[in-house]
């Protein structure tokens, strides 16, 4: 606020120091008798100019260039008078001219420029502030700026090329304020956007006494999801010693199951008597449990006793962990070989099961060749354990495997956990397969999110290489949400001028499309109702698109602006309160005003401007030229769409509309592309529509 | 109550509530927009009327909802209330009262909405509960209304015994026009028909068993099938538009039910990880299903009052 005071004090002195210099100059070159008529020409001159700037070019400056370019106008061309008066010598031309730009542009351009600079501030701020830099601010400046010209007269230093100096001195200032207020334009928008930044949702939490003492109570709950929560809450905020042992008490399995590993750290000892009660728990998962984290403590009894539980899946995770403290090949351990040669009926499923759960928890690389012999003949039902382990034990040998799984959802995430454990080598594998044609399309979309996984800066230059326009639609959608997650969450750089046309190629596509989608919103004629569901849905699909275009450009923008949040803006410019939508205009000018690709902050403006859908195609038309006129155009283009569901859509619309110019298009199309052939029956079932030519 | 204290009581009770094992990532993202409420009795959480958007996690205490009617419907701790409405995006259908001594939190839809779509994994398991959880309610009801009326609208005029393959289009139409996905927005809904399968079944020929995993939705665009389960007994029927075992297939893992076709029938089968993959680009269509598993909540309550009332 008070920096805000400071420039509005700043240019207010400023324009009273242009007043006086003109003033001056007048009263130089012109006898008394003549001052009256001259200013009376002069003003009206001026006051002509400035009711044309103000009706004509204020807003359409404002809108167009933004409020803070539109408020560096005036000091602009302020410095360029008074530099000129400088050199001419203080010539009256000079003087003229400086204050011609001051009188038409101060009750306009800069006044509206100057109000709006107050928007992004809180109602009630922006009141009670207006009110005191009205009066404090502004008038102490006049008064202040005054008494200094009156001290300048008295020493006669008010001439023209003195004034010129100090005003060059002002105009500077205010050049420089203006553009350093670009930065707390921004964080006042940020504020006024209402969102915290993304940082602020993720840290971690600091425990005091009193939270503490919420969680250990909340341990203590009966209700094993209350109990579990604790637990999960101090593991995320590694203070596991708060658990006390004594939860191992607590009569719910899955609470055991979890509280387990939280309390079993290498320096306590309290849990292991605890534990070992735990080995003749009813519950074959508490068993488990109990007899992994005894044996990852070294303590074998707990072992042996396993080994003749009456669950196969008990047993097997005993036998590893028998194999596992021994330093033969698990593959020649007994306990281990009986397992796999057991048959696939429902004990040998249940044992081999235990057994890669276990080989799973260990992740020791000794066991590949254990899992390579498994992985041979594995039975569906062993699949996903199977998966899991190999996920594990990184071992290079299973990578074409594990990429080949990233099509399944279940176990996806430790999938890509194993691949980006296995350095550049996956790396290397993924760029492989990306470009391998013959890759299937379930395996393909997940790659672009698993190269970001790798969080590194190689990982970023592939993923912003393959945001070009050769890259698949739905691969490149990957490929942008897998780069905005590894930018937003590690300190990798890209190429700024590369996103910034691909925003601009994405602002121009939704441009285009709306100009596309805008002809065929009008009404059907009567005699074409039967076409009105193949026109809902290509309206509807070319309005998702445009969306889509539209919500990629934001996703690029937060990319080449990772500390912004650009998240909240791209909700306030869909806002349908105007002044939201005017800040989040505003912000994004400011934000774009060092733009490497310079036709973004144009092009941001036409999208996110309020105006009706003719007047921002009509603007957009530098961008988009000749939009269609009619939905017959339209409709001609989007059968050369890349995009087969759009171009068949529109097919199909066009032949419902059984307009003869529009079926011959069609049926080109057709032949011309072979993604449309399946029109071809379309085509034969509309021939008996009205219109077609057999009605003609 | 202290800074840190009053957010780990709020993430506890989220975690509680939420109860599908959400991730630390997302706790956090929560616990930064829920707030939390203290309400003695008498306390209105909100009126009838007022706009939707905003959620009540009721950890403890009794909240009743009052109808236009009168009819109350009463919530006891570790219920979500507000969601039916906010969901559907229309105004509070019924008042919230608190009737004994109450706490919880509080959050915005569009802020659980976008906490849940950087979470996909949670909101996937999320989804499947919820389906699965309306999908009992919906078993307690008589056999003949466990799932909805079949469908009789014709989504291909005159290509139903067409030996022709579906046409893309046709395709999109099929899933564009069932009740499941009608809200959906159409580019996810193209991506789905380009990895859809098309399937003919024969008059008689059973679909589905019992038992079998349920990988898939199968969307019918034409023809007929009956569904049949003899314990408890359910018994149904589909038509073109409707979803094998209605919206319910989406959290089911395994077929409970005998689906045969009742005459020669096309159905489109969509891979429920091509449904998730899809989704996870275009969240809108996760509120499309939330938005129908509301719906189909709000029928099978409906149908229980009017059946309670009726015994």
């Amino acid at each position: 606020m008070l920096r805000l005071s400071g420039l509005i004090a700043l240019s207010t002195a400023t324009l009273l120091v242009t007043d006086y210099l003109f003033k001056s100059a007048a009263r130089a070159a012109h006898s008394p008798d003549e001052l009256g008529t001259f200013f009376a020409g002069y003003y009206a001159i001026l006051n002509v100019a400035a009711l044309g700037v103000q009706l004509f070019v204020g807003g359409s400056v404002v809108r167009r260039a933004g409020v803070i370019a539109a408020f560096s106008v005036l000091p602009m061309l302020l410095l360029a008078g008074s530099i000129g008066t400088i050199l001419a010598g203080g010539a009256m031309l000079a003087v003229l001219l400086t204050k011609g730009a001051e009188g038409s542009l101060k009750h306009s351009l800069h006044r509206i420029s100057s109000e709006l600079l107050w928007m992004p501030l809180p109602d009630h701020v922006r009141t009670e502030s207006k009110v005191i830099v009205d009066t404090v601010f502004v008038r102490g400046a006049q008064a202040l700026t005054a008494g200094g010209l009156l001290a300048l007269a008295m020493l006669e230093l008010d001439g023209p090329v003195v004034l010129g100096a100090i005003l060059t001195a002002m105009c500077f200032a205010w050049l420089m304020m203006s553009m350093r207020l670009r930065y707390w334009y921004l964080g006042l928008f940020r504020r006024a956007l209402h969102r915290s930044t993304p940082e602020s949702r993720t840290e971690r939490l600091e425990l005091d006494i009193r939270s503490v003492e919420v969680v250990v109570e909340a341990l203590s709950s009966r209700e094993p999801e209350r109990a579990i929560s604790a637990i999960e809450i101090l593991v995320s905020n590694r203070r596991t010693r708060l658990i006390p042992a004594l939860i191992l008490y607590h009569e719910s399995p899955d609470v055991l199951v979890r509280a387990l590993p939280a309390v079993s750290t290498s320096e306590r000892q309290d849990w292991i008597p605890l534990a070992e009660r735990l080995l003749e728990h009813e519950n074959e998962a508490v068993r488990i449990a109990a007899l992994r984290e005894l044996a990852g403590a070294g303590i074998a009894s707990a072992i042996e006793g396993r080994l003749l539980d009456v669950r196969p899946r008990v047993r097997a995770h005993a036998a590893f962990w028998l194999a596992h403290l021994d330093d033969r090949p698990p593959e020649v351990e007994d306990g281990v070989t009986q397992i796999l040669a057991m048959e696939d009926d429902d004990a040998g499923l249940d044992a081999k099961t235990g057994l890669l759960e276990a080989i799973q928890s260990a992740g020791d690389r000794r066991w590949s060749d254990v899992l390579m012999k498994m992985s041979e003949s594995a039975q569906p039902a062993l699949v996903e354990p199977l998966v899991l382990a190999i996920s594990r034990v990184q071992d290079r040998r299973f990578i074409p495997l594990l990429i080949d799984r990233l099509r399944y959802r279940t176990s996806r995430s430790e999938v890509r956990d194993a691949i980006v454990s296995m350095g550049d080598e996956a790396l290397d594998a993924l760029v492989e397969r990306l470009r391998d044609e013959a890759t299937d399309i379930r395996i393909l979309r997940h790659i672009p999110r698993t190269i970001s996984r790798f969080a590194n800066q190689r990982a970023a230059d592939i993923l912003t290489g393959l945001l070009v326009d050769e890259t698949p639609g739905r691969i490149r959608y990957k490929v942008l949400r897998g780069l905005g997650r590894l930018v937003a969450e590690h300190p990798v750089r890209v190429d700024r001028h590369h996103i910034e046309r691909r925003i601009e190629s994405n602002l121009v596509e939704y441009l285009r499309l709306s100009a596309l989608v805008q002809p065929l919103r009008a009404a059907l004629p009567d005699d074409a109702e039967h076409a009105r569901a193949g026109r809902e849905m290509l309206v509807e699909l070319l309005d998702d698109k445009a969306e889509q275009a539209l919500e990629r450009s934001f996703r690029l923008l937060q990319i080449a602006h990772r500390t912004e949040d650009i998240h909240s803006v791209s909700f306030a410019v869909k806002s349908t309160d105007k002044r939201i939508r005017a800040q989040a205009l505003e912000y994004l000018d400011a934000l774009t005003l060092d733009a490497q690709v310079p036709s973004i902050r144009d092009l941001l403006r036409i999208v996110v401007d309020d105006l009706s859908t003719e007047e921002r195609i009509l603007r957009a038309v530098v961008f988009v030229p000749d939009p269609p006129k009619s939905a017959e155009v339209a409709l001609s283009v989007l059968l050369r769409e890349r995009d087969t569901a759009l171009a068949n859509l529109a097919g199909y619309h066009a032949l419902q509309l059984g307009l003869s110019s529009l079926r011959e298009s069609v049926i080109t199309a057709t032949k011309e592309r072979p993604v449309l052939a399946s029109l071809r029956t379309l085509i034969d079932l509309t021939a008996d529509l009205p219109g077609t030519p057999s009605h003609a | 109550m202290l800074e840190v204290a009053h957010r780990i009581e709020l993430e506890l009770l989220v975690r509680t509530f939420l109860g599908v094992d959400p991730p630390d990532r997302m706790m956090r993202q929560l616990a930064a927009v829920v707030r939390d409420f203290d309400a003695p009795p008498g306390t209105v959480l909100y009126e009838q009327g007022t706009p939707p958007g905003e959620l009540f996690l009721v950890a403890n205490g009794v909240v009743a909802l009052i109808g236009d009617d009168g009819s109350r419907w009463e919530f006891e701790g570790q219920s979500l209330l507000g969601v039916v409405d906010a969901t559907l995006d229309r105004p509070m259908t019924r008042r919230a009262v608190v009737e004994s001594h109450a706490y919880g939190a509080r959050l915005s839809l569009s802020d659980y909405i976008d906490v849940l779509e950087d979470n996909f994994d949670f909101a996937k398991r999320a989804m499947e509960r919820a389906f699965r959880m309306v999908h009992e309610t919906a078993s307690e009801l008589p056999p003949d209304l466990v799932f909805r009326p079949p469908s009789v609208d014709a989504v291909l005029d005159g290509r139903g015994a067409d030996p022709r393959p579906l046409e893309m289009v046709e395709r999109l139409m099929v899933l564009y026009r069932s009740n499941v996905l009608a809200t959906a927005p159409l580019q996810p809904l193209a991506s789905l028909a380009a990895l859809a399968e098309e399937e003919r079944w024969d008059e008689g020929e059973v679909i589905e068993r019992p038992g079998t995993p349920l990988h898939s939705l199968r969307f019918i665009a034409s023809g007929a099938v009956r569904a049949e389960r003899t314990s408890p007994p359910v018994v149904g029927a589909f038509g073109p538009s409707d979803v094998l075992s209605g919206s319910s297939a989406i959290g089911l893992e395994t077929t409970q039910y005998t689906m045969t076709a009742t005459a020669p029938t096309r159905t489109l089968r969509v891979l429920k990880e091509d449904l998730f993959d899809v989704m996870e680009d275009h969240f809108g269509l996760a509120g499309t299903l939330f938005k129908c598993n509301a719906v189909e909540n709000e029928r099978i309550r409906t149908l229980r009052a009017t059946h309670d009332s009726s015994d």
